[in-house]
């Protein structure tokens, strides 16, 4: 367990419950859940077969929780729409680290 | 207070139906939702095209505003006798109608609603230096409304893109209320010298036509002085020379590297004796740049 730090990086060190994780990002339980069961939020491998009690979460997964809930508030998107829309900006998220990686290693 | 033009924010005339005010409101946050946008300014007007739309799609707090009669934006006002004191709240110059909306009604489906007084999260994105970044630092961040700074020591160890959450350092709570969280969006800004991925660093090193060739150290500055780097001879522009432990500090021990690149520059006004040296060195050497053109 963490324990209660003045301030936290959202890594892979940073752990929290599902109860944690829906009370950080604001999203409707429901909503949260069917993001977990579509696969856009993973709980870590070690806590995945349990159940919704027993997941534990990195902060990674706290850092696209709230974004998926900055994006349900701002498009009023269904889970469906919203688990597509999360995986999309996940995507360009990864392109642009490693165009920035590919363009660090051009000399300027 | 200052009144704030609900329905100029959104583009739509004071009689427009719920389906015009949604119609415009997804318009703009398509345009300036945060996740999307591009615009510098996004947050800010989010926020504000946010706001209207909590206010107008709720017949309540629509019929509310109204009775604030029409003034210009930005304008100071006084409400309406009783008008604050209908819905429980005062009136008093220098609040913010967006809060007062808050206070009446709640919050909305933006931020934390539903947490009785609870302060709402805040995001911000914050500018560090590499240097900061490097050895970390102490900020502080004026939170909005003019309420409250927040002070954060941002540990060594950030980078570009980190995240990272302050547990109580979001905006003040309301009747008590604890205040909500501080979520941190880390940039690093462009350095004079080094490109940032990560943890590791890159840095141009151009070399002298003979350096490449002859190979033999080279003075280089890492983030914690000079060091002598070792150039092979027979070199390759754009080769990277790996410096172990040379990066950012991580945050748990340990630190990135730093790259080297290397590229090939030779001098723009070279004097006779140079250029004749060079004139010698063509005539003696026997190697062709260009064979597999051949």
């Amino acid at each position: 367990m963490n324990r209660p730090l003045l301030r936290q990086i959202l890594d892979e060190h940073f752990e929290v419950g599902f109860a944690e994780l829906a009370r950080y990002c604001g999203l409707p339980h429901a909503h949260l859940l069917e993001l977990v069961q579509f696969g856009v939020i993973e709980p870590l491998a070690a806590s995945r077969s349990g159940g919704e009690a027993d997941w534990r979460f990195t902060g990674r997964a706290l850092a696209l929780a709230r974004r998926a809930a900055r994006l349900q508030s701002g498009f009023e998107l269904d889970a469906p729409a919203l688990a597509l829309a999360v995986q999309l900006f996940e995507r360009i998220d990864a392109l642009e680290r490693r165009v920035r990686e590919l363009e660090c290693q051009l000399p300027g | 207070m200052k009144y704030k033009d609900y329905y100029a924010i959104l583009g739509v005339a004071r009689e427009a139906s719920d389906e015009d005010i949604k119609r415009a409101y997804r318009k703009l946050a398509r345009k300036y939702h945060p996740d999307v946008s591009k615009e510098a300014d996004a947050e800010e007007k989010f926020k504000e095209v946010s706001e209207a739309y909590e206010t107008l799609r709720d017949p309540e707090k629509r019929t509310a505003s109204e009775q604030l009669g029409r003034h210009r934006a930005g304008q100071e006002f006084r409400p309406p006798p009783g008008w604050a004191e209908q819905f429980g709240v005062g009136g008093e110059d220098g609040a913010d109608l967006g809060d007062i909306f808050e206070h009446i009604f709640g919050a909305g489906r933006f931020g934390q609603g539903g947490r009785s007084g609870h302060g709402r999260d805040y995001e911000a994105r914050v500018h560090l230096t590499l240097e900061q970044a490097a050895r970390g630092t102490d900020i502080a961040l004026a939170l909005p409304g003019g309420q409250a700074t927040a002070r954060v020591r941002v540990p060594k160890g950030v980078t570009d893109g980190d995240r990272m959450r302050v547990p109580g350092k979001g905006m003040p709570g309301a009747r008590g209320g604890k205040p909500g969280d501080l979520y941190l969006d880390i940039a690093i800004q462009p350095h004079r010298l080094y490109r940032v991925s990560g943890h590791d660093l890159y840095l141009d090193v151009p070399l002298a036509p003979w350096e490449v060739v002859l190979g033999g150290a080279v003075d280089v500055p890492t983030l914690d002085g000079r060091i002598a780097v070792s150039v092979p001879a027979g070199a390759r522009a754009g080769q990277k020379l790996r410096v172990s432990g040379r990066g950012l500090p991580r945050p748990r021990g340990g630190a990135g590297d730093l790259y080297c690149v290397l590229s090939i520059v030779t001098p723009a006004h070279p004097g006779e004796q140079e250029k004749k040296l060079y004139a010698d060195l063509a005539r003696a050497s026997s190697f062709n740049p260009r064979a597999h053109f051949e």
